[in-house]
């Protein structure tokens, strides 16, 4: 073959290899091994993740205490359920039930048995409707006066009382919240307050 | 290493108690939730810091037991709740302990410390042995209010995975009270593993294997001593005649009774002599057994006034210490090496090295301050003297460390 026709077919193979230039085959480096698209696309941020302190469906037998006095309201209560959204599956933050404690055998004579508490008892979360017991509502009223108190909304006494001046704060810090505004202690209120439900 | 108690300018406390100490941020966020067990607010002592100043006279009207004034700027008249104030160490008491509080002293003890690696419950400080380098020299007295007091404890400790040590004195001297405890402690804090020393000696009483049995507490140790393979030697290093019989029939009953046992060594002249024969020993007779650890000694209690008869230069045991550990391991028992310094160790055991000293008890001297291994080293005993000192303690380097990765040779 006459060499101007062997450059013309090498020019040939070139151009035909041209496209190539660009790709990441050409560098032989071990860099290379990789494409480079492993690298997040740029503009990319970092995964949020949305959890709350509590889950959004977690049970909360204190999100439909009005206030302290008004235990008639009850008879309301599946219908505040069912306007939360529906009810989904109870998912329990309480602790775990323990089998109470009960001292060993009895002929041993202990005393040191009798006095003793079983692990601390949540309020049963999977009953449909259950009211709190009076001194839970009071201590977990209390956590929210002092979160009120320490984010400026509330300058009472913290007595676990859900009176007139702890409603009216809690209404004014979930209107600042952007929350529903009707001064019950709900799901998404003790999440902005920063409190677990017991 | 920091200390357990230190002095409060203490007001208006009318009885000794314990109190949770808790700042305002986790009583909201976790209220009495912050307890494992039973509490409520009136177990608990507000931690008021200087941000709190302002805030000062609505958070003392909270319902809670007491306050602990940790800020400077923080006044403590006019207040009728229980207050602490003006620590000698501030850095003693910190928010999540639990501590002990009476009007008798000034002094403030701390029972249990959050993020600590050694919190015990304390039995009792009487003993039936008086081992001649007893740590915690026994007294004679009734104190059997430890008892309640544990059980307390037990409510107020944070919840989450640790091991909690229970030990005295002699813990098994109240038989009930430490069933109690167990019983408790599984119901409270059942992710908590509990480790109880004792001599075993009164174990050999087979009532305890029911009552074990019965109770059933699926995440405890006992760590039991044993310092000679004949009841000569160990007789005497634990100043009682018989006490090697009868920790070996309770050591029987612990394994009849299903629960887990540690043999521990304190390695000192009286003991480091026959350890090989110790060690087969224990693989004849006690194969049962989960783990076995030998320990460097503390000098501390009664271990002072019998330094004749207790010291030897670890350098001059280390190579009985390689034929025990290497021996019990090559069998399948699992070994530890406590409470040495890493660099008299012999490199070829550094498998076996933990760094053992609790927090609140460990410090490093001069020699170590070029040494690259405090990292990894435990240290020596605050109660640490010059005799007591090996001849071979010296800074490692790196390269020390290098050679010092796992076994160079093993013995059958």
């Amino acid at each position: 073959m006459k060499l101007l026709e062997r450059w013309k077919m090498l020019i040939g193979q070139s151009m035909a290899l041209a496209p190539m230039l660009g790709s990441p085959l050409v560098d032989a480096g071990q860099t290379q091994l990789v494409s480079s698209d492993w690298l997040p696309a740029s503009g990319n941020t970092p995964p949020a993740f949305k959890n709350t302190l509590n889950a959004k469906d977690a049970i909360n037998i204190y999100a439909a205490h009005r206030s302290h006095s008004s235990h008639s309201s009850h008879r309301s209560h599946s219908s505040h359920y069912s306007s939360s959204g529906g009810y989904s599956a109870p998912r329990s933050y309480s602790t775990p039930s323990s089998p109470s404690y009960t001292p060993p055998s009895a002929n041993q004579g202990s005393t040191y048995g009798q006095g003793l508490s079983a692990p601390r008892t949540a309020p049963p979360s999977s009953a449909y409707g259950t009211r709190p017991a009076a001194q839970d509502l009071s201590a977990l009223v209390k956590r929210v006066q002092l979160a009120l108190m320490v984010k400026k909304y509330y300058s009472g006494a913290i007595d676990g009382v859900m009176g007139n001046g702890t409603r009216g704060a809690l209404m004014a810090f979930q209107s600042d919240s952007g929350i529903g505004i009707h001064g019950r202690m709900d799901t998404p209120t003790l999440n902005a307050l920063g409190i677990a439900i017991p | 290493m920091l200390r357990l108690d230190t002095q409060f300018t203490i007001k208006n406390a009318p009885q000794r108690r314990l109190f949770k100490i808790i700042t305002p941020q986790e009583l909201i966020e976790k209220g009495v939730a912050t307890c494992a067990g039973n509490a409520g607010f009136e177990d608990l002592m507000l931690w008021l810091d200087d941000i709190h100043v302002t805030n000062q006279h609505s958070l003392m009207t909270l319902p809670v037991g007491g306050f602990l004034l940790a800020g400077k700027s923080l006044n403590a008249n006019h207040f009728t709740a229980t207050t602490l104030s003006t620590p000698k160490d501030p850095q003693v008491v910190k928010p999540g302990d639990v501590i002990s509080v009476g009007p008798d002293s000034s002094m403030v003890r701390v029972l249990y410390r959050r993020g600590s690696n050694s919190n015990l419950l304390f039995m009792t400080d009487r003993c039936n042995s008086l081992c001649l380098m007893c740590s915690q020299p026994p007294k004679d007295i009734d104190d059997r209010w430890h008892i309640d007091e544990n059980l307390k404890l037990i409510d107020l400790i944070d919840p989450g995975i640790e091991q909690l040590g229970i030990s005295g004195g002699e813990p098994t001297l109240y038989k009930d009270g430490l069933l109690a405890i167990l019983a408790h402690a599984k119901s409270v804090l059942p992710e908590k593993s509990l480790h109880i020393l004792s001599n075993g000696r009164l174990l050999r009483d087979p009532s305890w294997i029911e009552a074990l049995k019965h109770v059933g507490h699926k995440k405890l140790t006992w760590g039991i001593p044993l310092y000679a393979d004949n009841a000569a030697d160990h007789d005497h290093v634990v100043q009682a005649p018989g006490a090697f019989s009868e920790t070996m029939a309770g050591l029987y009953n612990l394994h009849r009774a299903e629960q887990h046992i540690e043999i521990r060594v304190v390695l000192s002249k009286l003991t480091a002599v026959r350890l090989p024969e110790l060690a087969h020993f224990i693989f004849r007779n006690l194969p049962f057994a989960s783990h076995i650890a030998l320990m460097g000694i503390e000098n501390t209690g009664l271990a002072k006034k019998n330094y004749e008869e207790l010291w030897i230069d670890p350098a001059d045991y280390q190579e009985q210490l390689n034929l025990a550990a290497w021996f019990l391991d090559i069998r399948g028992l699992t070994v530890s090496i406590y409470n040495l310094p890493l660099c008299v160790l012999d490199p070829g055991l550094r498998s076996f090295y933990r760094q053992s000293i609790s927090d609140w008890k460990n410090l490093f001297i001069e020699a170590c301050h070029t040494c690259a291994a405090t990292e990894s080293c435990a240290g020596f005993f605050k109660s640490h003297s010059e005799r007591w000192q090996s001849r071979n303690v010296h800074p490692l380097s790196r390269e020390d460390l290098i050679h010092m990765q796992g076994a160079t040779y093993e013995i059958a």
